[in-house]
This record gives C-alpha cells, structure tokens and sequence, in this order.
C-alpha cells in the first residue's frame, strides 16, 4: 500500500514538474505581451528585462488607439468575422443535418471532398481564387475576404458538426414529427436546442479563422483603411520599425482579448466539438 | 383522360414536377446546395484553375494565358537555384515540427490526464496559444528572440548555457530552428486536445489490471497507453503533418524567407513569385508541386476519417 502512494506521489511530482516546463513555454509570450503593453520605453531597452514594470503605464494603449488605426482595424475585423461566423453557422448547420440525417447519392463523396478540402495548399488555392475575386471586383472588399473565410471555415465545421448530429438521438426529431410539427419545425424546436454546443463549436472554430487569418487578408486588402487587425499590425510593425515594441504588444493584446474571451466561454465545445469526429470512445 | 392531357399537358407536367421537387430523396438536396454550390465555387473551381495556371504563363495585368505545357516545372526543377534548397526546408521543418509537437503533445496529455489539483488550470495554459494569431505569435517571439534585448539570451546567459548573445532570427544556423519554434508553440495545443481525448477513452482498470500483472510504468506506456493512442495519435500527425508542410504566416512575418534563404519555404517561395514577381503560372507550379507532395498525406488522413465514421 505504502508503495502505491509513494508511486503515486512520484507520478504527480513528475506531472507537476512537466506541467511547468510546458506552461511556462506556451504562457511567457501571452505573460511577456501583457506586461510589456504596460512598460515605458526605459523599461523595454534594458539589457537586463523588466519582468514586471514598476511604473505601469496605459501610454501604449493611448498611443496606440488615438494616433494609430489600431480601432479602425478592430472594426473591421469585428464585422468581418461576425458575418463570416453567421453566414458559416447558418450554411454548416444545414448541410450537417442532411450529411447526419439523410441518405442520397454522393453522400460518400462530398464527405470526403469535407475532409480533404481544407487540407490543400493555401498558397495554391490563394492564387487563382486572387485571380478570380479580380475579375468579380471583391479584391479589396469586406465581401471578398467574408467568403473566402466562410469557405475556409465550411468544410471542417460541416464536417464536425455532422459528427456532433449524429450523436444526436434521430427519434428526438421522429416524435416531434410524429405529433405534427413539420421537418423543418421540428428542427428549430427539437433538434437546434439540443444541437445547440455542437453548433457553438463551430462559431468558435469560423471565428477563428476569421479572426486570425493573414495570408488572404493581405493578398486582398489594398486600402489601409480596411486592414483587419493581423495585417494591420504587421503593417504598423512595417513602418514603425520593429522597436517600438511597447506599442506593438499593447496592439498584440487588443488583437487576443476577444478570442481570449470568446475562447474561454466555449473552449468545452470547441474540444467536444474537435475530437468528436476524430475520437470514438 | 387523353384529352384532358391534351388540352392542359402544361399544369400536368408542373404538377409532376412539383411532385418531384417534393419527393423525400430530393430533400436532401434543398439542405444541401447552400453549402455545395458555394463550398464547389470557392475549393474545387480554385483548386482546378489552379492546376491549370501551373502550365500556363498567366499576366495579372491584361489577363492574358499562354500555354506553356510542363514549361513551369522544368525551369523550376532545373533552372531554379532556390527551388531544392526550398523543398529541402519544407521536408526538414514540417518532419521536425511534428516529430517534436507529437512527443511535447504525448508528454502534456499523459500529465494533464493525472488528476491532480490545478489540473484545470494547467490544461488552460497549454492550450491558450490557441488563440494567438500566428501573426502576432511571430512578432512576440521575434522580440524575444531579438539579439541585444531579448529574453532567451538573456535567460541563456544568466544560465550560463550561452556566452554571447546570438541573433537567433538572423543567423543562417539557427533562423529555421527558431521558426520552427513559433510553429511548434502554435500547433500544439490541438496535439495536446487530440491525444488528451485520445487518453480519457482508456479505462483506468486497464491500467490497474496492468499494474497487478506486474507491468511497469514503462510497460503500460509501451503496452496500454501506445496502441490505444494509435488512431487518435495517426490523426494528430497527419493533420500537425499537413499544416505544417502549408504553413506561411509567422515565417512570412519572422524572417520572410531570409537570412539567405535558410527558412525559404515553398509556400513563401510560391507567395513572393505570385504577388512579388507576378510570375502567377511559376507561382501555381510550385503550389501544384505541394499538393502532390501532399497527396499521401491528405489521402490517409481522409482514409482514416473516413473508417472510423464506417
């Protein structure tokens, strides 16, 4: 008995020590950008850093918000990634319930067009996607990068949620049937409200993306004025010159505060909702 | 009955369409098309045109296509100094990123599946780069890879382990090692999330019957954990495989490519061609040479999916 606990606590001392190890390598930056947002310019050029500021300052964030277009890229990633989140909601749920519920034909190989489709190179679908938004004039629009970021969120999202459907009892929408309501009642009554973590998993995951993505952003956006917040501040990072390190961390944390928040309220979907495809008990 | 046809074959003919259009094999299409008809639109139409591109020679400005036939991959594969250098970096980064991601990942998994106080709270912050932008990722670890007032070397120094300060970004030795870093940072809370699920699908009996059977640590490592985490552990590779070998955002934002090429990835090299050089044919071939690159991969991983869900 007395070497059971013994081994046990030698298992936790060893998790323990590995759990800091880890965390102080995936924290220090987030710890790092928080602090240094509120660090005055001496407390940033030392050669010994300043882990926490002894004076801490909102200077950063003033600067930031009143001479830099630091709001207006807040803005425009705002609008951009609700639409981007509502559109993919209303698109994945539909198509998820016809993959969980109905049988047709290729069934089989629009599942496998949902899995394979995210996987292909960015750069190579980047291009002609370019090309082709040139020739619909969406280059440079909020439209322009709302569908490409809802077709980048689609295939995946459809994907797991349809995993998450299929957990869903098919007798919950029989019986509602059953007494009369019709299909498409009996999903909003029954079926949604039940469905309804899956379903913010995906918000989550189509936020995101929209939210984080660089590469199309900068390909699409020609005016500065509508520079969602991943390419602005790699633009502000351009002209100010990569030292005004106070500054740009007091941007950084602007940027990943609402995911922050968004993440911390759904972080139980979003992993229900990632394993449930990939992991049966 | 036949002249009824007749005279109205017209309101017959909608009547049987419109019986049709309701008929229940089609419903599923009425669910369907708002996603497929866009989701065809938007990856297959791409992905097709963009396979076509690679043979051709394609000008952005009066959108003029010449074929050119395999044109673009002989320059690439022969005339092109950067190209195997390129590929090389891929292969080396994205086998190294995920090698270290699986074991970081395995290792956190298996602590965080202990239960013990904070376990919470240390789940959280493995997971919250998660939220980082890649972007914004690559610009704070620049600072803290920054030569004169960055954190590593400070911290190396005082540990004693450096005794001079290294531009870990801007020296040809270390510039993919510390991209990679970034990368790592950022894939692996979805590595840690996979295999964690992965481990809460194995039964503890398993491990006390392990246990009374006179297994060690090691040998319930090597004969419960492993083979159970097998599928779930395929997954993660593949897909930590596929992003990896794609990715562009912080080496573009770390390093872009540089110090003289030594982090120059395919998928930057294919991006300065495209939007740099407009070279948009050139840039598609070396976007075709990715996809094919990846076809193992893609296919696996859709295989694997697939037999789980069957």
């Amino acid at each position: 008995m007395e070497q059971f606990v013994r081994r046990r606590l030698v298992r936790y001392a060893l998790a323990y020590a590995w759990l800091l190890i880890i965390s102080t390598f995936t924290a220090f930056p987030f710890f790092w950008m928080l602090t240094s947002s509120f660090k005055a310019r001496p407390e940033i050029f030392t050669r010994i850093p300043v882990l926490f500021p002894k004076e801490p300052t909102l200077a950063n964030y003033n600067y930031v918000l009143t001479e830099t277009p630091a709001g207006r890229y807040f803005l425009n990633s705002l609008y951009i990634a609700t639409v981007t989140t509502l559109l993919a909601l209303v698109l994945t749920t539909l198509g998820a319930y016809a993959l969980s519920r109905f049988q047709f034909r290729m069934r089989r190989s629009l599942g496998v067009w949902l899995i394979a489709g995210q996987m292909f190179p960015g750069v190579l679908m980047l291009i002609p996607l370019f090309v082709t938004l040139t020739r619909l004039n969406l280059v440079n629009t909020y439209a322009g990068l709302i569908i490409v970021y809802t077709m980048g969120a689609l295939p995946f999202s459809t994907w797991m949620l349809k995993g998450y459907f299929d957990t869903v009892p098919r007798e919950l929408e029989d019986s509602a049937m059953i007494d009369g309501c019709s299909r498409v009642g009996a999903i909003r009554r029954v079926f949604l409200p039940v469905a309804a973590p899956g379903i913010a998993a995906v918000a989550l995951f189509a936020f995101t993306i929209a939210w984080q993505e660089f590469m199309f952003a900068l390909t699409m956006m020609k005016d500065q004025e509508k520079y969602p917040l991943s390419v602005g501040i790699n633009f502000f990072v351009g002209i100010a010159g990569s030292v005004v390190w106070g500054n740009i961390m007091a941007m950084a944390v602007l940027i990943i505060v609402p995911g922050l928040i968004f993440f911390l309220f759904l972080q139980r979907y979003m992993i229900s909702g990632l394993t449930a495809g990939a992991v049966k008990g | 009955m036949s002249t009824k046809t007749l005279s109205v074959p017209l309101p017959e003919g909608l009547e049987r369409l419109s019986r049709r259009l309701s008929n229940r094999h089609i419903t599923p299409y009425y669910y369907l098309l708002p996603t497929v008809i866009p989701l065809l639109l938007l990856t297959v139409y791409p992905l097709l045109r963009g396979i076509y591109l690679a043979f051709t020679q394609y000008n952005l400005y009066n959108k003029d296509t010449t074929l050119v036939g395999a044109f673009n991959f002989i320059e690439l594969t022969t005339n092109d100094t950067l190209f195997w250098g390129a590929l090389a970096n891929n292969i080396l980064w994205t086998v190294g990123i995920v090698a270290i991601t699986y074991v970081l990942g395995l290792f956190t998994s298996i602590a965080l599946n202990e239960n013990i106080p904070l376990r919470g709270l240390f789940r959280g912050l493995a997971l919250i780069p998660w939220v980082c932008p890649a972007v914004v990722a690559a610009l704070t670890w620049r600072w803290i890879f920054d030569p004169h007032f960055g954190m590593l070397n400070y911290a190396l120094m005082e540990l004693g382990l450096i005794n001079r300060q290294i531009g870990w970004l801007g020296d040809k030795n270390t510039a993919l090692a510390a991209t990679m870093v970034v990368a790592i940072w950022k894939l692996l809370p979805f590595s840690v999330v996979m295999l964690l699920a992965g481990l809460q699908t194995v039964p503890e009996e398993l491990y006390e019957a392990g246990a009374i059977d006179g297994a060690g640590v090691l040998g319930r490592f090597r004969y419960i954990t492993v083979p159970l985490l097998n599928r779930v552990g395929k997954i993660a590779i593949l897909l930590t495989t596929i992003w990896a070998f794609n990715h562009f955002d912080s080496v573009y934002v770390l390093t872009g490519g540089g110090p003289g090429d030594t982090t120059m990835l395919l998928s930057i090299m294919s991006y300065l061609n495209a939007f740099r050089f407009f070279k948009i044919g050139y840039a598609s071939a070396v976007g075709v040479v990715m996809l094919i690159l990846l076809l193992l991969p893609i296919t696996l991983y859709t295989r694997q999916v697939l037999e789980d869900v069957e």
